[in-house]
């Protein structure tokens, strides 16, 4: 039955159900079968599914059981959490979580970098979304990320699948807030990382908690930095505030980073640069990722990052 | 905490403070050198002026630059009070060249201030022009040792110092090595301070970015060799912004020093970003 899969070393697969039923006849066999070859296996679930897979399969040392996400989250958490799991499974099932549609365009490309960021590992992963919750449009983009797909029990290529790198190049533009379409609060041409730091600290004081107003003030500056550093003149920065939200954009002329790895904050970036005190210019979009949210575009004014921070007790 | 940031006045600084100032002319030196001193008067110590040339030299630029109202609060203080010496005999000099010899200097200054007090002041206050003794590279790595010293006294003794620097001699990348190690400077003249604390090994101020990173990374360069470690505080209250350029050098300064860092800060995303950089000689505490 899964001979079709055999040659991969991370084999990412798409399961679509309807129902809870499908889903538990889906992962059951795939479990058994699993058990039986003695291969450690991880099921992430909800309560309703694991409770009938338990049942179904039965206990066994080589079978874990856990919670399913809740929420998306953040993709580098997850492609970080994916790294220290799956060393210890050949099998995970994953019954993925709802997707807001705002959400979506940050987590098709989490999909398709998972296809890289953990291509070293000898995993089965199964990606389980219902269906129900997915647009015409959604259901194409996991078809692009995952080059297997499982159904009625057989587990095939996808003859959809993209290359990552193509899908990532392709996608690499989020919507605008609305908001950017507003004029912002302030608006600096060329500002020194210094007067950006401190035109943030001085617009956000009315609206965000301190430590959330830190968090802006560093991605910000480090946006800056990269933009001086690897942007083309002239570097733009715009900042927007509305109660419990501040939004900063940070613009330069250039294309942005040519290589999606580095736009993705997939791997890791080195620190290891020898003496120089400065390290390799993905990690400062690396850490941007870990305070704010971010988005991202390319396009005939250049390079845009989208810096966000919400606080949720005070958000209007 | 001691008394720390930028000043735009030498007036009003309390007992025991350590003043780094890059100044850009003659009338501004001597405007901050007579706050400085007249606030002495009142506060019962013995001063100080140290600089280069020769004392009458100095003595004459002194009045040269000294309003009426000064002049008279000045005529009424005791000659045995003030002191106007130079540099040459101030300091202890290693045998190479017009390199002060960091421990045996601060040891006269130890000296100086316990004399003081023995004369029944309240300590020792003085302003020192330190320019001709931080012209390179070798003066200024010695005379960083030396202020480094030299703050660590300011924090236990009577002892209040400024330490002024000729911007136009040294240019302002050089003064601010020299003032960095002051908790108190003028202006601008160093983005970041790193300086002596009760509480931990040093305090780190300012703010710390990919363009003072390469200072930070040569001050404590200067610094860090003498200390003992293995696990040293640092007081990042004053700390208002660090980038990771910051953190790497930290983490790398004190991995070359043998030297584990403790840095304290209430600032919750500068843990968040040591965290996510993973660095194996910084860890960073935040204080609730």
């Amino acid at each position: 039955m899964t001979s079709s899969v055999t040659g991969h070393r991370f084999r990412h697969e798409l399961f679509l159900y309807r129902s809870a039923e499908e889903l538990v006849e889906f992962v059951v066999p795939l479990a058994r079968d699993g058990l039986a070859a003695e291969e450690p296996t991880l099921l992430l679930l909800r309560a309703d599914a694991a409770r009938a897979v338990r049942h179904e399969v039965g206990p066994s040392p080589l079978l874990a059981v856990e919670p399913a996400l809740a929420e998306p989250g953040r993709s580098d958490e997850h492609v970080r959490t994916a790294s220290t799991l799956l060393p210890s499974y050949s099998r995970v099932v994953h019954q993925e979580p709802v997707i807001d549609p705002s959400q979506w365009s940050e987590w098709r490309r989490l999909e398709a970098v998972l296809n890289l960021a953990l291509r070293h590992y000898d995993t089965w992963a199964v990606c389980a979304y219902d269906q129900h919750y997915l647009t015409p449009g959604m259901i194409g983009d996991l078809h692009a990320t995952h080059p297997l797909i499982g159904h009625d029990g057989e587990h095939q290529r996808n003859e959809r699948y993209r290359h990552p790198v193509n899908f990532l190049i392709e996608h690499s533009e989020d919507p605008l807030d609305p908001i950017e379409l507003t004029p912002p609060v302030v608006e600096l041409v060329d500002p020194s990382p210094t007067t950006a730091r401190a035109t943030v600290k001085w617009f956000s004081h009315q609206w965000l908690p301190e430590q959330d107003i830190d968090k802006l003030i560093f991605a910000t500056h480090e946006a800056v930095v990269n933009a001086l550093r690897h942007g083309r003149p002239p570097t733009v920065l715009r900042l927007w505030t509305r109660p419990g939200r501040v939004t900063v954009t940070v613009t330069d002329a250039g294309p942005g980073p040519t290589d999606p790895l580095v736009s993705d904050f997939i791997a890791e970036p080195s620190t290891d640069t020898a003496d120089e005190p400065v390290g390799e210019p993905a990690l400062g979009l690396w850490l941007i990722r870990h305070l704010v949210d971010v988005a991202r575009r390319s396009g005939p004014d250049g390079y845009t990052l989208r810096l966000t921070v919400t606080h949720p007790d005070i958000r209007c | 905490m001691r008394q720390a940031g930028f000043v735009d006045s030498a007036r009003g600084l309390v007992s025991s403070s350590h003043v780094g100032w890059g100044y850009a002319d003659h009338t501004e030196f001597w405007t901050r050198a007579w706050e400085y001193l007249l606030d002495g008067i009142a506060a019962g110590q013995r001063l100080e002026f140290v600089g280069s040339g020769s004392v009458e030299a100095l003595r004459a630029q002194m009045a040269e630059f000294t309003d009426g109202g000064q002049r008279a609060l000045w005529d009424a203080v005791d000659r045995d009070r003030f002191r106007v010496a130079v540099v040459d005999e101030e300091y202890a000099f290693s045998e190479v060249g017009r390199v002060v010899d960091p421990g045996r200097s601060v040891t006269a200054r130890v000296a100086a201030t316990e004399d003081a007090l023995a004369a029944g002041y309240t300590g020792l206050r003085a302003v020192v022009d330190a320019t001709t003794l931080a012209g390179t590279v070798v003066q200024r790595a010695a005379y960083a040792h030396y202020e480094y010293l030299l703050d660590q006294q300011s924090t236990v003794l009577p002892l209040a110092t400024i330490c002024a620097y000729d911007l136009a001699q040294l240019g302002s990348a050089a003064v601010a090595e020299m003032v960095c190690l002051h908790p108190l400077t003028s202006r601008g003249a160093s983005a970041f301070r790193l300086y002596g604390d009760d509480r931990a090994a040093f305090a780190l101020a300012g703010e710390i970015d990919i363009s003072s990173a390469p200072q930070l990374a040569d001050t404590l360069g200067r610094v860090l060799p003498l200390m003992s470690g293995p696990e040293l505080i640092v007081d990042g209250r004053e700390l208002e912004f660090i980038d990771h350029h910051g953190l790497l050098v930290l983490d790398r300064c004190a991995g070359r020093w043998g030297l584990q860092l403790v840095l304290q800060t209430p600032r919750d995303t500068v843990a968040r970003v040591a965290d996510a950089i993973g660095l194996p000689y910084l860890r960073v505490d935040v204080l609730r």
